[in-house]
């Protein structure tokens, strides 16, 4: 059975044990809800000693399935007070793999200011290893340092200074395997704050020579569904695009009918859209040295990530998304793909939240603290929080605090976690998924952008959402959310657990591990305090028209209550 | 709110409307169509009359006249090869929904590559216009003739599935209810109390479109006037006229508003129990007007008022579903529409339909959510008729 490792920070002791024979069947985002359903009171202080940090790897983590290797990151969110769940590619589940370790989780608060990383070395050995000169470091030069420490063979999950100082709107950071750089974020609801408030700076995982073996049940029946779920994917023309593009093929797709956010969730069409589409993020890609088509973790098929470099040829940043362009860039009228790829770096490195800082930067403009569009301005917010100012400190709590600190009306924010790079009123379906997922605001509980509804007809959208939701959830359970969309289908999943954990499998009980995931981060959050009217989008959505369409988010509170309800 | 009124196939309705379908299928430019019935209307003597007004009209005639009940996908692609190897610029189909979807589903495959199955909502695959579409319904119930839909067996997993686009929307719709003289009583029941349930769903869908709730309210006022009468007498040409005209305007009712949990519910026994479509319609339409009436109370009073019920104004939502739901019950009586016990079906095996009603496409567009649980409600109540 895989290993866990508990990590108690105030005594500094590390108890090995091993997997419970009931969470065999979970990962990623459904082990983490069972972990803190089990063993974290809801009502707990995030950023007291009564929360957990979690990090597990996803279900099919450690077999050679495309894409499997995820690493989830879980606590009682700071953010939005619910539970929590926040994932990324990377190295880091890959090395957590070899080892055979399924899950660390951190308990209590430390005694002392003392920070420590947690070291796992080649041999698994995990240790406690004072960290002072690490301390104050942000995530690139931190990363530098370790490597100049323990060598280039080495896995990190890191915060920056914004962890540390217990941002709300803080990420945890882990290297990407193409660049080699901390580009990777499990960014939402403020998780590194939870690792600040323990003083763990990094996890470092050695590489062992010999990888842990996996056993699987049947590994005839495993290699034909993994040579049958691989070819789906490099067939699936439908995907060509993620390939030669990556996610931010979607700003023009998504831009030219509104749905792409813009100055500040106003609804209207982003008149400078052609100066951050594809073609544009192409040709500053080609002419500059820089690459698209790259994996973010090893195995990976779909290469879908990138390396962006400035007019110099000097990189910049790496994994550049829709979500940082939707918000950092349209968002805040940004109309300049340097700028944001430079907020990105930023962001990257500091340890933020590319989706929660781009949305306080609107708010900030729009309570006229810095003028629209301004990327120098916005860069100049980015580094007051990392300078830790009084403004910036208080952007560091999020788009919810910092709206209501500046007294804008326009909030777009749900359960305290701002919505990511889609328009409420002109995607409803999304618009649903924003107010009933116990995440808070996120597209990856249930994006609608592919369902065959007219996107601003109510007509079936909580419907879609409420079926999509668990899909989602048992997705980023297992691997990669785009190998799963590329290739799931019900001969397709359900065989490749056939063949790793054995008995009979069918497409809906493999749904039903998110099923189940989201009602229990339901019934967590309800214990946390939370109600039905929390379940509800922003009011000016439902009040005031999005002037690109005229619509008004119009689901009605008994649709949405009726969400998540299996 | 915002809505849109997208339905336009263009219609020719009246009693010997069907003696022009060969001067308007000329019209449309066709000169070879494709004619689509099944043995009912052969017998009947239907088709025959159809044929050969077309023909006189100087259109060659190709003849496919295996359609089945719950039209198979096999069928529709077969079909569709043999309309393909003879070159066909058209379809004709005359009949009931079975014959009216696979005809539509066929004119999909003369202009996109087969099969059908490739074509199913959620396949997020788009289709091209077909041919010419001239379609010619020989009940008063299904509306296939003007909405957007064919609905396809689909043989591989005993599911029913929807086909929506150009190509399956009828070029002309030609109603003539002469043509429906001499239907049975038990079809002219059960087809009409499909038509019933299309404007009843329609109206209390989540599709809120004002449309569809004033073409709802006029088919359900005289359906309930007319059905009991076509019934007992098949011959009643305006009762004929009435019914057809109802389930016309409620096929245009739902084409925008959509049916919703008891067209889930019907597809799901139809599949299972091979039940009527129009018979699963009925039982299912009172236990979903009961359990939508708290979220949309208004919708189900305007069933009832179209009905020609008196509805005390402080009436609560279950009180108003009870009574609506009640007269629904009472109309099934009257036309003779059999319960589920009359199809020997256990009461222990509702259970199993649960998965069947939650996957149907239809179940998205109730006006809330229902859990399993509540689905078991309402199939227990559907049950109890």
């Amino acid at each position: 059975m895989a290993k866990v490792y508990r990590v108690n920070v105030k005594t500094k002791t590390i108890a090995r044990e091993e997997l419970k024979e009931d969470y065999r069947l979970l990962g990623g985002r459904s082990l983490i809800s069972k972990v803190l359903s089990e063993e974290v009171d809801p009502t707990c202080d995030p950023l007291g000693a009564g929360n957990k940090l979690i990090l597990c790897t996803s279900l099919l983590a450690g077999t050679t399935v495309p894409a499997a290797h995820r690493i989830s990151v879980g606590a009682k969110s700071p953010l939005t007070g619910g539970i929590k769940e926040a994932n990324s590619g990377g190295t880091f589940a890959t090395y957590m793999a070899r080892h055979d370790i399924k899950m660390i989780i951190f308990e209590d608060l430390p005694e002392t200011d003392q920070w420590h990383l947690l070291k796992i070395g080649k041999d698994g050995t995990p240790e406690l290893v004072p960290a002072g000169g690490y301390a104050g470091l942000n995530n690139y030069d931190l990363v530098e340092k370790l490597k100049g420490q323990f060598g280039d063979s080495i896995a990190v999950i890191s915060i920056g200074k914004a962890g540390e100082m217990q941002y709300r709107n803080s990420s945890l950071q882990n290297i990407d395997f193409s660049t080699g750089y901390p580009s990777r974020a499990n960014a939402r609801g403020g998780l590194g704050a939870v690792m600040g408030s323990k003083k763990i700076k990094a996890v470092v995982i050695e590489r062992n020579e010999t990888p842990h073996v996996f056993q699987y049940a049947d590994k005839e029946r495993f290699e034909a569904a993994r040579k049958k779920f691989t070819e789906v994917i490099i067939n699936n023309a439908g995907m060509q695009w993620l390939r030669e593009i990556g996610t931010p093929a979607l700003v023009g797709i998504t831009g030219s009918v509104a749905i792409m956010p813009f100055r500040n969730y106003s609804g209207g069409f982003n008149d400078k859209l052609s100066s951050i589409t594809a073609d544009q993020f192409m040709n500053n890609i080609k002419s500059r040295g820089g690459k698209t088509g790259e994996p973010c973790q090893a195995g990976c098929v779909l290469h879908c990530s990138n390396r962006y470099h400035d007019p110099d040829g000097k990189y910049v940043t790496s994994g550049l998304e829709y979500e940082t362009i939707a918000l950092c860039g349209s968002n805040c009228a940004i109309a300049d793909l340097d700028i944001i790829a430079r907020m990105d770096r930023l962001c990257d490195d500091f340890g933020l939240d590319t989706i929660e800082t781009g949305a306080t930067i609107a708010v900030c403009m729009e309570a006229g603290k810095i003028p629209w569009g301004d990327g120098e301005a916005a860069i100049g917010l980015i580094k007051e929080m990392m300078e830790g100012t009084e403004l910036g400190r208080l952007l560091g709590q999020g788009t919810m605090a910092t709206g209501k600190a500046l007294g804008v009306k326009r909030i777009p924010v749900v359960k305290g976690q701002a919505l990511s790079g889609y328009e409420p009123r002109n995607l409803k379906g999304t618009g649903v998924t924003y107010a009933t997922s116990p995440m808070g605001a996120d597209h990856t509980a249930g994006l609608t952008l592919e369902a065959p509804l007219d996107p601003l007809n109510p007509l079936g959208q909580a419907a879609v959402s409420s079926m999509l939701q668990p899909i989602f959830a048992a997705a980023d359970s297992l691997m990669c959310l785009f190998a799963w969309f590329a290739a799931a289908s019900p001969d397709t999943i359900p065989e490749l657990l056939a063949g790793v954990y054995g008995g009979e499998w069918d497409f809906n009980k493999v749904i039903d591990i998110g099923r189940q995931s989201v009602l229990r981060e339901k019934a967590f959050n309800a214990a946390a305090g939370f109600k039905p009217e929390d379940d509800r989008l922003p009011d000016f959505f439902t009040t005031d028209k999005a002037p690109a369409t005229g619509s008004v988010f119009d689901i009605k509170p008994l649709e949405l209550d009726g969400v998540l309800n299996y | 709110m915002i809505t849109s009124f997208s339905r336009t196939v263009p219609v020719l309705f009246g009693p010997g409307a069907s003696m022009r379908t060969g001067l308007k299928v000329k019209e449309l430019g066709a000169q070879k169509v494709l004619c689509v019935y099944d043995q009912g209307v052969k017998s009947a003597g239907i088709a025959d009359k159809i044929i050969d007004n077309l023909k006189a009209a100087g259109l060659q005639v190709v003849i496919f006249d295996g359609v089945k009940a719950d039209p198979p996908d096999t069928i529709i692609n077969e079909a569709a090869v043999m309309a393909n190897e003879e070159q066909v610029d058209g379809v004709v189909g005359v009949g009931g929904g079975s014959t009216m979807d696979t005809a539509k589903a066929i004119n999909l495959l003369l202009t996109n590559p087969p099969p059908i199955n490739l074509y199913y909502v959620g396949s997020g695959r788009e289709h091209k216009p077909g041919k010419v579409a001239v379609m010619i319904p020989t009940t008063a119930g299904t509306g296939s003739e003007v909405t957007p839909i064919s609905v396809v067996s689909d043989t591989a997993t005993n599911s029913k599935k929807g086909v929506i686009g150009p190509a399956t929307t009828a070029t002309l719709a030609i109603v003539d209810p002469e043509l429906l003289l001499g239907l049975p009583p038990q079809i002219t029941a059960s087809t009409g109390m499909d038509a019933f349930a299309h404007a009843a769903e329609a109206l209390t869908s989540g599709g809120m479109n004002p449309m569809s709730d004033v073409l709802g309210e006029k088919a359900i006022s005289l359906i309930t006037q007319n059905l009991n009468k076509a019934v007992k007498d098949g011959s009643d040409l305006a009762a004929r006229t009435n019914l057809s005209f109802a389930a016309l305007i409620a096929g245009f009712s739902f084409s925008d508003s959509l049916t919703h949990w008891g067209h889930a519910i019907a597809h799901t026994i139809g599949a299972k129990y091979h039940i009527p479509h129009g018979v699963g319609c009925a039982l299912a339409l009172p236990a979903v007007m009961e359990y939508v009436a708290d979220a949309v109370p208004g919708k189900v009073r305007q069933v009832g008022l179209a009905m020609g019920l008196s509805l005390d104004e402080n009436l609560s939502p279950a009180e108003l579903g009870g009574a609506v739901a009640e007269a629904i019950r009472q109309l099934n009586r009257e036309v003779g529409i059999p319960s589920l016990k009359d199809f020997k079906i256990e009461e222990s095996s509702l259970e199993q339909l649960i998965d069947g009603v939650m996957t149907d496409d239809c179940f998205m567009f109730g006006p809330k959510r229902a859990s399993a649980a509540q689905i078991l409600g309402m199939l227990k109540k559907v049950y109890e008729y």
